[in-house]
């Protein structure tokens, strides 16, 4: 805030010699009590020479004993009915309560900085600051600098001049009243007094705030009016003092700022701010009339340029500082960060804290890592392929699986939930997986930052762990298999291990809160990737001794139970070999170099790493070490592979925060360049744009199927191809893999297929002597009786098409390119596997539900902060000083 | 402690690269595909004045179908016992000209079918073979265009996969492909009748090389004039054997190449007195082809053998003044050989030509299927082709000789003949 000191605020005492008339008009409302007013003015130091109680509606009752010497209805009638001698109105609200020497002080500081405008120093009755005058932005919002609930500690008892002062005290020369036209009835109160302050500065007047003039305010009159209206009215203020050419460029671009603003608002949870923001808007072109004649009135008295308003405005604007500010709040709040500063101070410096610059630079840089994902959903290959409405009953209700030729057995529950995003997203299959996606994406980023934060690293160094992990080598390898659903539950994982790293909170309601957003968090991973949810036990083992914190054991162990709650029906109700079979094992691209990169890292932090950190080195090291071990261990499935590797990229996400902020000696850049390399496979990420996915192979590739399939019939086909080219999991024969989709879209719900079955067993057989030995021309009739109605080729595979080229009943058609495609002649009926739903399934599904929404409430009901004070110790302590 | 933990990571890391990578799994070898589980008849004829017959014999039990190419609605299905045969008129499946008929196994390998195809038209006798497709180029002999002749190709794709071939035309020009011909579309299920009257008339000696680009189809010709002869694609070998019938015409042996390279050849002459080596020898660029005449190599009652260094086609074909025939040679020797299908009392007379390659003498006897009695038992002398008229009376017939031989069977009409190999028994 920029401000002038005029000179100190000398103590009143007595009534100056020869001082000129004062009228106070009281401005009262209905619900206003004027009596304790009344009795104050009737207190003064500096006798008025008259008092005028202005509203239309004062009563009798609301006066009570005091005896007014003027009623008048409205503020514009007050001039009218002043005396000649009066030179001075002094504006009070009816709910205030000015000090005795209030008066005084204001007539004595006006005359002495020959002021045009003065105000009080508003305090709210447990002695708060409310106003102490303040600067505007260029938009006109106000910045007072002071925090909520910020205590007056005669912190700023010094007279200077300031863009506007409260309405709630202020003293006008009688004449610039005149001249200015008084108060603009239309606007709500705060605003009001902005719009009179900034005229009367544009006519050549100097308004001065006197702290020294105190006058407490015992209802809030903000509320009297909503805060879009204030918010018009300040935007109406504007309108008038500006001239033509500024706001040719200051109404456009606060339009925009008010847009951005609102949208911030919003990722606050506060829809109200963007549609107060519109309703302002609005509110203003209705008196776009009075508008133009308060302009006209303002011409006539006009003395000075816009410069006059900039001299007392604060840079940029204050309502996004503010808003960046609560953001980065929250953003510091989610990685347990706690900045110093009071609020005010925070909001000033708001693009310049760390955290905040680290945040919005690791936000841009994940959308530029997933720009390929936002409007066309992940790319459908591997088990990356979009959800549909049937795998929620299929995953927690106990339906049948719809995956092959059906099965009775559970689907992994990222099948159900997906489809449940997929639902509530009104269907909308793309969007339901571009959302889990870039949710993923930020998920692991702030809860990898969080872990670092909890093992000992800076604001810097859990940055660098968010991309150290999210885009290193390891999960780079598991996403390049196309195995979407670990790529979710990496997300979570880092949040699934905070309650193990954090120091034991104190308060049990904290506790409880971070047990269930820790379950929660684990749930998720689970759901995501149920293999994957034994990392957090295996953590807080490790953590458990190398922090010597057995509890983290028992925290461990309690957020893994709970996270498996919410796969009740999976456990209950599926094989579970399945799904550590399905999919590729992930391998690291240049592995040797990486391995050569985290070496040196580990030994790095291990020598040159300080003590405080040592735990965090040795779970970072010991989480690498076993996590690629198990990864390389010869036969291992590729769930187990997928495990490890996952399991090393938390250890990298340390380890990258370790070495960020380690200084090895003279050589200090040595700890941030290993962090850097360790950053390397980012690049790839950002330059891919589908963090790390591969390239799409599905995406309406099959859209034919739908199109051409008789009516009523499932659409069934058959895809055969070479291996890992199959959309989900697929059955292997012969060197190549083959697998059955239906209805044209290989959809999550398909993509997980259960052990062979009967039909299962038929369709192995009609492959070989049909297929493949081509035993007569006439394979389309056994796949009809296996609901068959296509048979789909990729190319590259060992599968031989002799047969094919000798048969009557698969009729080639070129409806995909590079797809071999045939339809079957033979009409195909609707085959399925004959299993029955579970409704124990279904029960289990429920309880894994009501348990997810137990969480979540504890989650929310435990989140509070620490209790601060309302203004921060050093902060007190520097207002000490200036006292 | 932290060089321990240390220690301990770098050599979790270090065993993880270096830990032996279990050996890949070779999965299963993928089965070869069966045999042929059908036979087409490119040639088999129906309605425009023929009335065409398809005889079916089998050594086996097999059920399976029998239709037109393209039309699914005359499938019909057949069982039929080992050693069984039967005739099937082609005209209750459709009578549009030339009609090729898909005779399939409903369940595996054909086994050794033996199945044939007579088409009357009046007195014109005409008899043809049938086989399967095969993806390899196959070769047409024996066509003419010039005065009144006329040839046409039968191309037909039984499959539901479009197929695509090239034809190699050449005649006594030399190399002579319109470039109509060059890359034939076959769309699946379908047949083509490529007549050449018009866009390569004039030719005398004219043959085709039929090269499948994809898919698979079965291929045949037509000559047509004062008699019909009728053949089956003749699919590439290195040996063949060549009967001489003895019409009282001279005939000519047609020898074309199916190899991608040039390749040696020799004729022998089969007589008597032995084998007479290297009555013709030569070499053949890809796609060639030369025609001899059978009496200028010293032909009389013996035959021939054709040796060849690649795959190359051999066929026969008499003209004389009423009399067409085509017949492919016969690729190989057997002891037991099969005639499919023959021409009743009323049509004509059954003639069988039993080539004896051997230096021995032996014997064979004929049974006629579906017929008891007595098999009719014949002495076939050293190096002779041995004619006689046998009395099938439309069926179909079982050839058992001592030692391998070569047999072909044919149709006698007056002044017409028609000629064909029979199927010899593995």
């Amino acid at each position: 805030m920029s401000s002038l000191p005029v000179s100190p605020a000398a103590p009143s005492s007595s009534k100056p010699p020869a001082s000129p008339a004062v009228a106070v008009a009281i401005l009262a409302s209905p619900t206003m009590a004027l009596e304790e007013t009344l009795a104050a003015i009737g207190k003064q130091v500096y006798v008025p020479a008259q008092v005028l109680v202005v509203g239309s509606s004062v009563t009798a009752e609301s006066v009570g004993s005091a005896e007014p010497a003027v009623r008048v209805a409205r503020p514009e009638e007050v001039v009218d009915q002043l005396d000649e001698a009066v030179a001075f109105i002094w504006w009070v609200h009816g709910d205030s309560r000015p000090r005795p020497d209030a008066l005084a002080a204001l007539m004595r500081e006006t005359i002495r900085n020959d002021a045009s405008v003065a105000g009080s120093k508003i305090l709210t009755s447990d002695d708060g600051l409310e106003s102490v005058g303040g600067a505007t932005d260029v938009f006109g919002d106000p910045y007072t600098g002071l925090d909520p609930g910020e205590l007056d500690l005669e912190q700023y008892d010094i007279v200077r001049e300031v863009a506007f002062v409260s309405a709630v005290s202020l003293l006008v020369r009688r004449d610039l009243l005149r001249g200015l036209g008084g108060f603009d009835r239309r606007l709500p109160l705060q605003a009001a007094g902005l719009d009179f302050c900034q005229r009367a500065r544009v006519a050549g007047g100097k308004v001065i705030v006197v702290p020294s003039s105190e006058v407490f305010h015992t209802s809030p009159c903000v509320a009297a009016a909503p805060s879009w209206q204030e918010q018009g009215g300040r935007h109406k203020a504007m309108l008038v003092a500006y001239r033509p050419v500024t706001l040719a460029w200051v109404v456009p671009i606060g339009g925009l700022v008010g847009l951005i603003d609102g949208l911030g608002q919003l990722v606050l949870g506060r829809i109200g701010a963007l549609v107060g923001t519109v309703a302002s808007w609005l509110w203003v072109i209705a008196q776009v009339p009075s508008v133009v004649t308060a302009r006209r009135r303002l011409k006539r008295v006009r003395s000075v340029g816009d410069e006059e308003l900039f001299r007392f405005q604060v840079g940029g604007s204050s309502r996004l500082r503010r808003t960046a500010s609560e953001l980065g709040d929250r953003f510091n709040r989610a990685l347990d960060e706690e900045e110093s500063g009071s609020f005010a101070d925070r909001a000033r410096s708001a693009w310049r804290r760390p955290s905040i610059a680290l945040g919005v630079a690791s936000s841009i840089a994940v959308l530029i890592a997933t720009r390929g994902i936002w409007f066309a959903g992940p790319p459908q290959v591997g088990f990356a392929l979009p959800p549909s409405v049937s795998g929620l009953a299929a995953a927690y209700g106990g339906g049948l699986n719809s995956a092959g030729f059906g099965s009775g057995l559970v689907p992994p529950p990222i099948v159900g939930f997906a489809s449940l995003v997929h639902t509530i997203l009104g269907r909308r299959p793309l969007a339901a997986g571009a959302l889990l996606t870039l949710a993923a994406a930020a998920l692991a980023l702030t809860g990898m930052a969080r872990l670092a934060r909890r093992a000992g690293a800076g604001s810097f160094g859990s940055a660098i762990a968010g991309w150290a992990y999210l885009g290193g080598a390891t999960v780079l390898a598991v996403a390049g298999t196309g195995n979407w659903p670990a790529l979710l539950a990496a997300g979570p994982l880092p949040w699934a291990l905070d309650p193990i790293l954090a120091t034991p909170a104190i308060d049990w309601k904290r506790r409880v809160g971070r047990y269930a957003l820790g379950g929660l968090a684990a749930g998720l991973v689970a759901v995501a990737y149920p293999p994957l949810l034994i990392v957090v036990p295996f953590v807080a083992l490790v953590w458990g001794v190398a922090a010597r914190r057995p509890q983290a054991l028992v925290a461990g162990l309690a957020v893994t139970a709970l996270g498996a709650g919410l796969i009740l029906p999976y456990v209950l109700g599926a094989d579970l070999f399945d799904l550590l079979l399905a999919g590729k094992s992930p391998q690291i691209t240049a592995e040797l170099l990486w391995l050569l990169v985290i070496g040196v890292g580990m030994t790095t932090s291990a020598v040159w790493g300080n003590r405080q950190r040592l735990p965090g080195t040795w779970l970072a090291s010991l989480l690498i070490g076993g996590g690629y071990l198990l990864s390389q261990v010869p036969r291992i499935s590729p769930a187990g592979a997928t495990v490890g590797l996952l399991g090393a990229a938390v250890g990298c996400g340390l380890l990258g925060s370790i070495l960020a902020e380690l200084q090895i000696g003279r050589f200090k850049a040595g700890g941030p360049l290993l962090a850097a390399l360790l950053l390397v496979p980012a690049l790839f990420v950002l330059g891919q744009g589908r963090l790390g996915l591969p390239v799409d192979e599905w995406s309406d590739r099959l859209d034919f199927i739908e199109t051409l399939s008789t009516p009523g019939k499932p659409g069934r086909a058959l895809l055969i191809g070479p291996p890992n080219s199959l959309p989900g999991q697929a059955r292997s024969l012969y060197g190549f893999e083959y697998r059955t989709v239906d209805g044209g879209l290989a959809t999550l719900t398909q993509a997980y297929l259960s052990r062979p079955g009967s039909l299962d067993q038929a369709l192995e057989t009609a492959i070989t002597e049909k297929l493949i030995s081509g035993a007569d021309l006439r394979p389309g009739e056994v796949l009809s009786r296996l609901g068959i109605e296509w048979l789909v080729i990729v190319p590259g595979s060992t599968f031989p098409t002799e047969a094919l080229d000798r048969q009557v009943d698969l009729a080639q058609r070129p409806v995909a390119t590079e797809l071999a495609v045939y339809q079957n002649l033979v009409p195909a009926n609707d085959v399925r596997a004959d299993v029955a739903g579970n409704p124990f399934v279904r029960v289990a599904g429920w309880a894994s539900l009501a348990l997810s929404s137990i969480l979540i409430l504890a989650a929310i009901w435990g989140r509070g902060r620490t209790p601060q004070a309302a203004v921060a110790p050093e902060r007190i302590e520097e207002m000490a000083v200036v006292s | 402690m932290r060089i321990s933990l240390l220690a301990l990571a770098l050599l979790a890391l270090a065993g993880g690269y270096f830990w032996p990578s279990a050996p890949v799994e070779e999965p299963l070898s993928i089965p070869a595909l069966a045999e042929d589980p059908y036979v087409v008849c490119p040639v088999a004829m129906a309605g425009g004045g023929f009335e065409g017959r398809v005889g079916i014999v089998t050594d086996t039990d097999l059920n399976g179908r029998l239709g037109s190419v393209g039309r699914e609605e005359g499938t019909t299905s057949f069982v039929a016992g080992a050693g069984e045969g039967f005739i099937l008129d082609v005209g209750t499946l459709a009578e549009v000209g030339v009609n090729p008929i898909l005779i399939e196994s409903a369940a595996g390998a054909i086994g050794q079918l033996a199945v044939g195809t007579y088409e009357r038209a009046g007195a014109v006798p005409a008899l043809a073979g049938c086989s399967p497709a095969i993806p390899a180029p196959v070769a047409l002999l024996g066509l003419a265009t010039n005065a009144g002749e006329g040839s046409s190709v039968v191309i037909t794709n039984p499959f539901a996969a479009e197929a695509s071939v090239t034809l190699v035309g050449s005649s006594e020009f030399g190399p002579d492909t319109p470039s109509a011909l060059e890359a034939v579309r076959v769309p699946a299920m379908s047949t083509l009748e490529l007549v050449l009257d018009q866009s390569m008339a004039g030719r005398e000696q004219l043959g085709f090389t039929l090269v499948p680009e994809s898919g698979l189809v079965v291929a045949g010709m037509t000559r047509t004039g004062p008699d019909t002869a009728i053949s089956e694609a003749i699919a590439g070998a290195r040996q063949w054997h060549v009967a001489l019938p003895g019409f009282g015409i001279d005939g000519q042996l047609i020898l074309r190449s199916l190899a991608a390279v040039d390749s040696a050849f020799r004729i022998d002459r089969i007589d008597q007195s032995g084998i007479a080596d290297g009555v013709e020898a030569g070499s053949l660029a890809p796609g060639e082809q030369l025609v001899f005449s059978l009496e200028e190599m010293g032909g009389g009652d013996g035959g021939f053998v054709v040796n060849a260094e690649e795959d190359v086609a051999v066929a026969t074909a008499y003209v004389g003044e009423e009399l067409r025939t085509v017949s492919a040679a016969a690729p190989a020797t057997a002891i037991q050989w099969l005639i499919p299908v023959s021409a009743t009392t009323e049509e004509g007379e059954n003639a069988l030509w039993i080539l004896n390659p051997e230096e021995t003498g032996t014997s064979a006897s004929i049974q006629t299927f579906g017929r008891s009695g007595d098999a009719q038992e014949i002495d076939l002398p050293p190096g002779t082709t041995t004619g006689l008229v046998v009395d099938l009376d439309g069926s179909g017939a079982s050839i058992t000789a001592g030692h391998p031989i070569v047999v072909f069977h044919g149709v006698l009409n007056g002044t017409r003949a028609a000629m064909t190999r029979a199927y010899p028994l593995e």
